[in-house]
């Protein structure tokens, strides 16, 4: 499957976003999307803290800087120099995955329905604005952020490599 | 001078896990420059490619190197494993800025599927000697390999199975028909002069 973002799929994310930003329906739309989460999902609610207001602004962040980190094009791509590492969305997102797994025990299967909430809540956020064309690019943005941070959490890091040599050797 | 690229980071990944195709898409999220070293199973190493902003800019595949060595890692990266870096360099002294990338990762994926689902289309027709030669024609509205270009990534990913026509009756078979018509009319010429000597042996 192809899901890797064309730079119309980054402009459709991005104009969408935009709206969302506008009209500052940023918590409102990351609200809708805990809602709908618990609503298909409850048994993903003890995952989450009680209070949910921190939560929220952390979503809301996380999608705001992936969006933001989008915003170049294919063509630009020796344009970029040097990307720190705090400030690269590959590497955020892998660590990220790597937290969520290693520390809040989330599972590959957990993330289907977490991507089924988004889309609908930006559904609901956006109404018409939000297209066929736009929901499939924002599916491809949410299978590529998703699966990085699967692979986050289950890839081998040069001290895992170690690590298992040094068990293998005991 | 060019600065040596530095590896940092190293993540190995197994293909059961992830597919080499799926490594590749993740990593263009990137903007930092990325080698993906392919390993066989046995820990034979197949071939290696170099990524930045999601573009591929070198693919080596045993001794191949370029867009052919990109297409059999994607093919032949069944059982394998995968070791990725970043890599870094000088930021006054960039190596890229002097390179051609090969195109973008989506397009080289998307030439990747095309080859490989030609490729079973042969390997599923090889019995039948008159479909391999209709599955080796273009068939209308696949897309085809061609140089890179960034202006294709808008084309339809799907290589459009429906307009593939089977197979029609073939000339071949048209020429046995021939064929044994003209041995009919070659015994019934054969007939029909024997049929006139004895006729004209009887008048004698």
């Amino acid at each position: 499957m192809i899901y890797a973002l064309t730079d119309k799929d980054k402009h459709l994310v991005k104009e969408s976003w935009r709206l969302v930003e506008a009209g500052s329906l940023m918590e409102t739309a990351t609200k809708i999307f805990y809602d709908r989460l618990f609503e298909t999902n409850p048994e993903l609610r003890t995952l989450f803290p009680e209070d949910l207001e921190g939560q929220i602004k952390k979503l809301a962040n996380t999608i705001n800087f992936s969006v933001k980190a989008l915003s170049w094009k294919l063509e630009e791509w020796n344009e970029g120099g040097i990307i720190l590492e705090e400030s690269d969305l590959f590497v955020i997102v892998r660590s990220l995955g790597r937290r969520h797994t290693r520390l809040y025990q989330v599972t590959a299967p957990m993330y289907q329905p977490v991507g089924n909430a988004l889309l609908f809540a930006l559904d609901m956020g956006l109404g018409e604005a939000f297209t066929t064309e736009t929901k499939l690019a924002w599916t491809k943005l949410y299978v590529l952020l998703s699966n990085t941070m699967k692979m986050g959490g289950i890839m081998k890091t040069a001290e895992d490599l170690a690590t298992q040599i040094q068990e293998e050797a005991k | 001078m060019i600065a040596p690229l530095e590896a940092q980071t190293l993540m190995r990944v197994n293909a059961d896990e992830f597919s080499f195709a799926d490594i590749l898409q993740m990593v263009t999220l990137t903007r930092t420059r990325f080698r993906i070293d392919v390993f066989a199973a046995t820990g034979v190493m197949l071939g290696s490619v170099e990524t930045q902003g999601g573009m591929v800019l070198k693919a080596t595949h045993q001794n191949e190197s370029g867009e052919l060595a990109f297409y059999h890692l994607c093919n032949n990266s069944i059982n394998a494993f995968f070791d990725s870096y970043t890599l870094k360099n000088d930021p006054t002294e960039n190596p890229s800025q002097n390179e051609t990338p090969l195109g973008s990762v989506v397009h080289l994926l998307l030439n990747a599927l095309t080859q490989k689902e030609q490729a079973n289309n042969m390997k599923s027709e090889v019995f039948v000697p008159i479909a391999k030669v209709e599955a080796a024609q273009p068939v209308e509205g696949t897309p085809q390999l061609e140089p890179s270009s960034p202006e294709k990534l808008q084309r339809d990913p799907a290589p459009a199975k429906s307009s593939y026509t089977p197979p029609q009756p073939s000339s071949a078979s048209v020429e046995t028909v021939t064929v044994n018509i003209n041995v009919v009319y070659g015994l019934l010429a054969l007939l029909a002069l024997v049929f006139l000597a004895l006729f004209s042996r009887n008048r004698r």
